[in-house]
């Protein structure tokens, strides 16, 4: 579904990411661990194009998405939804506006269709009752959920996940993760940048372990967190666990 | 006000030729006069210290030539007292012309409608120049922070220029520097004289255009990045995020700003002034070389802005408290 050939990213003299490669199959949940700049966000990042590679490729679904003479960065974007850490809500759109806007600009939905879209996604997070609140009005687990909501609206082939615990409360981490969990039962390709290593262990098909702006180590998380092999997955486990 | 002052001079001017007149044709006789006349009429008249019973126009008789009076003439509560005029009588007619000059009170009320007319021309001139400047600054912002280097470039010489030069050499540069360009582009070689008006309302248009730029540009950029991110994440295009995400939310942001930029405006389009556009400060001028009263004039001058710009001020603060309160 989404395969990375050597992908490198360089900022002027910062090389971030020096040569991924990885494939992730249709419905698989990965999850990304790894320290702070490690380049796991950067990854995540090129993926759906925010930033751009310096080198090598990515293709979804088969089509290099690296390629811009041949594809329309906008079109590869809302085929991959992307859920952030800071969740970006539309502060002047309502929940309910924020989940539509994205649908009727640019799939074209009549408004009903949206809202009606949107109700029901509301409903599996959990908030329907929200609907007409604004973001300041909603905790910070509340918003992550509308942020979740507004990127499977676009009804997208995969959603990436940039730390999306990271700025809540540890009460709300939960709530969260369980909307995440549902989604990962229900099939969804996720790919998860995350601290959270019980909802690695406990979700994941297969965990990358990134350092250095490398793919170190991946496998299954009973592989990874049991038996890691290499030493500097078994230094990060160390402490983190 | 000319008007009425021109209408006194000529009433003044009839009466003294009638008396002469009926003096002229009656016999020559030895009665030496005074004839005491001012603006306005009917004020008490003070003789050597003196209040007499009657007030001006007042002739009086029985006086010995060669006898030397001092007049002060009095109408309170609205003029002040006239400055003491020293008369020596002649053989005959006399005649003495005393003004009157007004309270402070009263000459900031007399001149308060003729200022009032000229402050509605500076708002009128200063509301144009500011919608003006949000339609040019809006573009111009925009264009300071899309990812095309011609416009930035285009919008930043724009900006840099206007507003690291002074407003006044702007003027100046409209309207006495444009006309010989007009000449010759029309061909003939004179100069085209523009209108101050449309000068003034060219100069303060693209002043304000620079400013507000510089608002709408720093209102987008404080927009959190995360914004954009999200809205290109979902597909938008960078138009899309911009129109229906970023801009509705800086504009949000920019309308306090766009208040003191209004109120700078009110203030600095005093600055038309010397091109001879007639707003508040040339109509005071313009006052001031009549009267020679330039205290009260300016002071009301003062004021008249003050009244104009305190509401602003006042709404511009209560739009931020609530802005604050919202984020």
């Amino acid at each position: 579904m989404i395969k990375v050939v050597n992908l490198h990213k360089r900022y002027r003299h910062l090389h971030v990411l020096k040569g991924i490669s990885t494939e992730i199959q249709q419905g698989e949940v990965v999850c990304i661990i790894g320290p702070s700049g490690s380049g796991k966000s950067t990854f995540l990042r090129c993926i759906n194009l925010l930033e751009k590679p310096s080198e090598g490729h990515i293709y979804i679904e088969n089509i290099d998405v690296t390629d811009h003479s041949r594809i329309n960065v906008n079109e590869v974007r809302a085929e991959v939804g992307m859920v952030f850490q800071r969740f970006n809500l539309f502060p002047h759109l309502t929940a309910l506006e924020n989940i539509t806007i994205a649908p009727v600009k640019i799939r074209g939905l009549s408004t009903e269709e949206a809202q009606d879209r949107a109700y029901k996604l509301l409903e599996r997070v959990g908030l329907r009752h929200k609907a007409d609140a604004y973001p300041e009005q909603l905790s910070g687990g509340q918003q992550q959920r509308i942020a979740i909501a507004r990127a499977l609206a676009m009804k997208p082939k995969a959603l990436l996940f940039d730390e999306p615990t990271s700025a809540l409360d540890p009460e709300m981490i939960q709530e969260v993760l369980d909307v995440m969990k549902d989604l990962a039962h229900e099939g969804m390709t996720m790919v998860v940048v995350t601290h959270e290593m019980g909802f690695a262990r406990e979700v994941a098909k297969r965990v990358l372990f990134m350092d250095d702006g490398q793919i170190l180590e991946e496998g299954t998380p009973q592989a990874i967190f049991s038996t890691p092999k290499n030493e500097r997955t078994k230094q990060f486990l160390s402490k983190i666990l | 006000m000319k008007l009425k002052v021109t209408l006194i001079f000529v009433v003044a001017f009839l009466l003294c030729l009638a008396v002469s007149g009926t003096v002229l044709c009656e016999p020559v006789s030895e009665i030496t006069t005074l004839t005491i006349t001012s603006d306005p009429e009917g004020a008490d008249i003070y003789l050597n210290g003196q209040k007499l019973d009657q007030q001006t126009p007042l002739t009086l008789e029985n006086l010995q030539p060669g006898q030397e009076i001092e007049l002060v003439l009095r109408k309170p509560p609205l003029y002040k007292k006239s400055i003491p005029k020293k008369v020596t009588v002649k053989p005959g007619k006399n005649n003495v012309f005393i003004p009157i000059p007004e309270t402070w009170y009263y000459y900031m009320w007399l001149y308060l409608p003729t200022l009032l007319k000229a402050a509605g021309m500076t708002l009128f001139l200063t509301i144009i120049a500011v919608f003006n400047g949000i339609i040019i600054g809006t573009f111009t912002g925009i264009f300071r922070v899309v990812h095309n280097k011609l416009l930035n470039t285009i919008a930043g010489i724009y900006v840099d220029f206007t507003r690291g030069t002074p407003l006044l050499v702007q003027i100046f540069m409209i309207h006495f520097g444009t006309p010989p360009i007009i000449g010759h582009l029309l061909g003939t070689g004179n100069p085209v004289p523009i209108n101050p008006f449309v000068s003034a309302l060219l100069a303060l248009s693209i002043n304000s255009g620079a400013y507000v730029a510089e608002i709408i540009r720093a209102g987008i950029q404080s927009i959190d990045v995360g914004q954009m991110e999200a809205a290109r994440s979902l597909g938008m295009t960078y138009r899309q995020a911009m129109r229906f995400i970023i801009l509705p939310q800086a504009l949000k942001r920019v309308i306090p700003p766009l208040g003191n930029e209004f109120i700078a405006m009110l203030k600095d389009s005093s600055l038309v002034s010397v091109i001879g556009m007639e707003e508040l400060v040339r109509r005071a001028q313009v006052i001031i070389t009549r009267t020679y009263r330039p205290t009260e004039t300016w002071i009301e001058v003062g004021l008249i802005f003050l009244i104009m710009t305190l509401p602003f001020t006042r709404l511009v603060a209560y739009l931020e408290r609530r802005l604050k309160t919202s984020d």
